[in-house]
């Protein structure tokens, strides 16, 4: 099969890189060699830290030491496990040669995220207030008007408006993330329905 | 599945030898320096994730360049906002004070990557190749398409391309 004459381009297209260039490209391949090493080492780190607090959960009575160590250990892990799974997902992505499987499951992760945002948005008006009362109800003792008057007296703290800020920049933030995911089903789609276009005319010609 | 040490060989090789291509392919999705910096780097972690599922079924190129055109994919559908069109430099070629006929060359592949970034991204990621040199096989292989469907797509890419860089002229 005969290739058409690219020739014209391809030079122009090829041309460089210059030294410095080529000296940048170079600097990012250490970089990313030096970023990979690093997650390979994390996930047996993260590994051995697992068991580590399960040997520890077991032997170790609950103190508020152990429990300082333990939490941020927690989320440390869970970042890394979440981290791990993220870049295995992507592995596995990009080994889908097709483009139809790659655009479904770069869909299918998409749809996943914008599934966990909504959950998290219609969560957080609930379970915020539910844990507030909560809490103010084991503080007081149990009653309506003991919890009425207690979230009263602690919306003239200054905590108050500190919390609600707070709670209104992650609302912010997830409608944001939202909107993003969106946009990025969007243009899936519209990749999607690009690529069976070209796929039409190719089986046309 | 190549072991620790392969991996880091192999590495190696795709940064002594692809660095080129993955930075033209890139330059095809990206006009925006900052952000194509990020996306060489993103490539080319995920070239190192997917080497320990190398197989050498395909050549260490194709396998880099499947891979960086799949990211940029990727890149493309997660970009916040559509580009604004980042003037590229005119020394894109070479960091030198350029002679007449270096800026007119300077010009002409200005012209050629702002038309390659407006060409719809099923054409765009075949010229990319076609231009980088590989074979229609070997394209099948990244696009995972058939070689006749390669071809066609080429050509068609071809006539596009040269109709944007008519009316941008």
């Amino acid at each position: 099969m005969n290739r058409p004459d690219f020739d014209e381009f391809a030079e122009l297209w090829q041309d460089g890189p210059d030294p410095l260039e080529q000296e940048q490209m170079d600097s990012y391949a250490r970089k990313a060699r030096r970023r990979g090493r690093l997650f390979d080492i994390l996930e047996y780190v993260s590994g051995i830290a697992l068991v580590g607090i399960f040997i520890a959960g077991a032997f170790v009575s609950a103190s508020p030491l152990t429990i300082t160590l333990a939490v941020p250990l927690m989320i440390g892990i869970s970042w890394l496990t979440w981290r791990r799974r993220a870049l295995r997902q992507m592995a596995k992505t990009l080994n889908t040669s097709d483009r139809a499987s790659f655009i479904d499951s770069s869909m299918r992760h998409a749809r996943a995220a914008l599934r966990r945002n909504s959950l998290g948005l219609a969560l957080l008006p609930l379970l915020v207030p539910i844990a507030f009362i909560f809490k103010v109800s084991v503080r007081t003792g149990g009653g309506p008007q003991a919890v009425l008057e207690a979230m009263a007296v602690w919306l003239h703290t200054p905590r108050a408006p500190i919390t609600i800020a707070i709670l209104v920049l992650v609302g912010a933030f997830s409608m944001h993330s939202r909107r993003k995911i969106q946009r990025e089903i969007e243009k899936l789609d519209r990749l999607r329905i690009g690529y069976e276009l070209e796929a039409e005319r190719e089986r046309e010609d | 599945m190549p072991g620790n040490r392969g991996k880091e060989q192999l590495f190696g090789e795709v940064s002594a030898t692809c660095t080129g291509l993955i930075g033209r392919i890139a330059l095809s999705y990206e006009a925006d320096p900052a952000l194509r910096r990020e996306l060489i780097q993103d490539i080319l972690l995920a070239i190192w994730i997917a080497l320990d599922n190398y197989r050498g079924d395909a050549s260490l190129k194709t396998f880099a360049a499947s891979i960086a055109q799949k990211r940029c994919i990727s890149h493309v559908t997660k970009r916040a906002r559509e580009p604004r069109q980042v003037e590229l430099p005119v020394d894109l070629i070479s960091a030198n004070p350029p002679p007449d006929e270096i800026a007119l060359r300077n010009d002409q592949k200005k012209r050629l990557v702002d038309s390659i970034q407006l060409l719809p991204i099923p054409q765009r990621e075949a010229i990319v190749l076609a231009f980088e040199g590989f074979s229609y096989g070997e394209m099948a292989q990244i696009l995972g398409i058939s070689a006749n469907a390669v071809m066609l797509r080429c050509q068609r890419a071809k006539t596009t391309l040269k109709s944007i860089m008519e009316q941008r002229s």
